[in-house]
């Protein structure tokens, strides 16, 4: 199902501060149901513009952005969420929005803790508590939890995993697959390209205010001219899978998740053994 | 060389205990020394960076920067500042209306005379690559350009020792890796670097690693040893990397042609 249809798109930025404008132009792009989409791109590429848009924070200045329905819900987390913290406990900071949005008080008080259950913080534990009472991963996550509690259509997030250690971020990693398990669509816009080939089905390049690649991730990561083309950092686990292609083994994976790479190749070496065995 | 010798940090808690967020912790910076340092949120890294550059005071033991005291240090006299501090977000830097004024503007507030600034300035800009956005206002650049502009102000006030908290985490990989070489040419040319990182592939061609949990430093020696140690990785927020998995997991078909 299609939620946002973009046609023949350009939004002009024209900061009073900004001598040279800057323009994003985007020719036709869908964004669909249950996808979980990385965005990629050098700085100044046009990556926050797009998730800006999205959100509906800027209109075009020609072209259209049809969203399906009209009233397409978009929850946006931008770059330190954790900022954003001011009540007293994080289940009143969490349930402030879910109020704002027309909620009743008991509502809110539900959909509070079942986002901080999604983001795998004991509501019990972590509710009552003061933001500057948590860790500084604990309060990113807990904000992303102000997000869920509004039940969007559509999650986009900016670079989600800025300052976070690896234990965290792979907290983030569930946290995205229990969203995409709703149905959810996720997008992602980040420099980690590491994270997103771990996270996404579909990436969207930009180059100079224009979408340049938007496919599967392994097409494009596994490609070391396109990567190096566009500046991008080409992921550790995209090396080892052209590595072992290099030696000789054929798969083309159609995802870059450690887990698919685990079953690919393992089904791939079971074949390889069993046809030794004839 | 800065040393630092049984430095305890609080920060200010609701229930008046106090937040030890720096327990008795020890280091030496070197001139010439490339030291990363990592650790999971909230152990403490940044937090020692603000007291090895002598933005906070310990509560308790002495920073010393070249065998003076950091207290004892009068930099305005001194013509030169001796530690430099690079932050993540490199807007807590840009001050000044164009990317020109604002890699002069550290050096004209520490007195060094004009001739000399236009000279420093001059170098930084070709070095960082900004000398075609020179009247720009930094804020019209891009997040990987404006930390080239901070790290081009602390570059032309020629410190002897630079600390990095977190530097390349808004940057695209390009940007991210000519500032790390240029940080490597830094300690290649001399100056002692001390670079916090929450990403474990930016430590690895440093001199020394250490690791960081809950306000200690719990362990310290190669890069590549450290690294490869799940169980020290673990204690500094990290798994190994997924490639790593991969390898360990898939070291037959790695090894031998099929």
């Amino acid at each position: 199902m299609i939620l946002q249809e973009i046609k023949e798109l350009i939004v002009t930025l024209d900061n009073p501060l900004i001598s040279k404008s800057f323009e994003l132009r985007i020719p036709s792009l869908q964004i669909n149901s249950n996808e979980l989409i990385g965005v990629l791109g050098r700085s100044g590429a046009g990556k926050t513009t797009f998730a800006r848009l999205l959100a509906g924070l800027l209109k075009p200045s020609s072209g259209t952005i049809i969203n399906h329905p009209d009233n397409l819900a978009v929850g946006l987390s931008f770059q330190f969420p954790e900022n954003q913290f001011f009540m007293n406990t994080i289940l009143e900071d969490i349930m402030l929005g879910a109020i704002e949005k027309g909620l009743s008080d008991t509502e809110a008080h539900k959909s509070a803790y079942e986002a901080l259950e999604l983001v795998n913080l004991d509501p019990g534990l972590y509710g009552a508590r003061n933001h500057m009472a948590l860790s500084s991963g604990e309060r990113r996550r807990a904000a992303l939890a102000t997000i869920i509690a509004l039940k969007p259509d559509l999650y986009i997030f900016d670079e989600p995993t800025a300052a976070l250690d690896g234990i965290e971020i792979r907290n983030l990693t569930e946290i995205i697959e229990n969203i995409s398990k709703q149905g959810k669509t996720v997008i992602i816009v980040s420099q980690d390209s590491a994270f997103i080939a771990e996270s996404c089905n579909r990436l969207i390049v930009f180059d100079k205010g224009l979408p340049v690649y938007d496919g599967p991730p392994p097409d494009f990561f596994l490609n070391s001219k396109l990567t190096n083309k566009y500046g991008i950092e080409q992921p550790p686990v995209a090396e080892f899978v052209n590595g072992i292609i290099a030696n000789g083994m054929k798969i083309i994976p159609k995802s870059l998740k450690t887990s698919d790479l685990f079953s690919l190749l393992d089904s791939q070496l079971n074949s390889t053994n069993a046809e030794s065995l004839v | 060389m800065i040393e630092l010798k049984n430095i305890s940090y609080k920060y200010q808690s609701v229930n008046n205990e106090g937040l030890l967020a720096l327990n008795d912790v020890s280091l030496a910076l070197k001139s010439g020394d490339f030291i990363s340092l990592i650790g999971s949120n909230g152990s403490g890294k940044s937090t020692l960076a603000m007291v090895m550059s002598g933005i906070f005071k310990p509560f308790s033991g002495t920073v010393k920067c070249d065998g003076l005291e950091l207290d004892d240090l009068n930099l305005k006299e001194s013509s030169k500042k001796k530690i430099a501090v690079l932050f993540q977000n490199p807007l807590e830097h840009l001050v000044s209306g164009s990317v020109e004024s604002d890699i002069a503007f550290s050096l004209e507030n520490y007195g060094i005379p004009a001739e000399i600034i236009r000279q420093r300035v001059d170098e930084s800009m070709r070095l960082f690559d900004l000398y075609d956005v020179r009247e720009n206002h930094p804020r019209e650049l891009s997040g990987g350009e404006q930390q080239k502009v901070a790290f081009a102000g602390v570059w032309a006030l020629k410190p002897d020792y630079i600390i990095c908290d977190e530097l390349t985490t808004f940057l695209d990989y390009e940007s991210g890796k000519l500032l790390l070489s240029m940080l490597n040419k830094f300690s290649d040319d001399g100056g002692g670097v001390l670079l916090i990182t929450q990403y474990p592939s930016e430590a690895i061609n440093s001199d020394q690693l250490y690791i960081m949990e809950k306000g200690k430093l719990i362990e310290n020696g190669k890069p590549s040893e450290i690294l490869g140690n799940q169980e020290i990785l673990l204690k500094a927020g990290h798994y190994a990397p997924q490639k790593a998995e991969l390898e360990n997991r898939y070291n037959n078909i790695i090894s031998m042609k099929i």
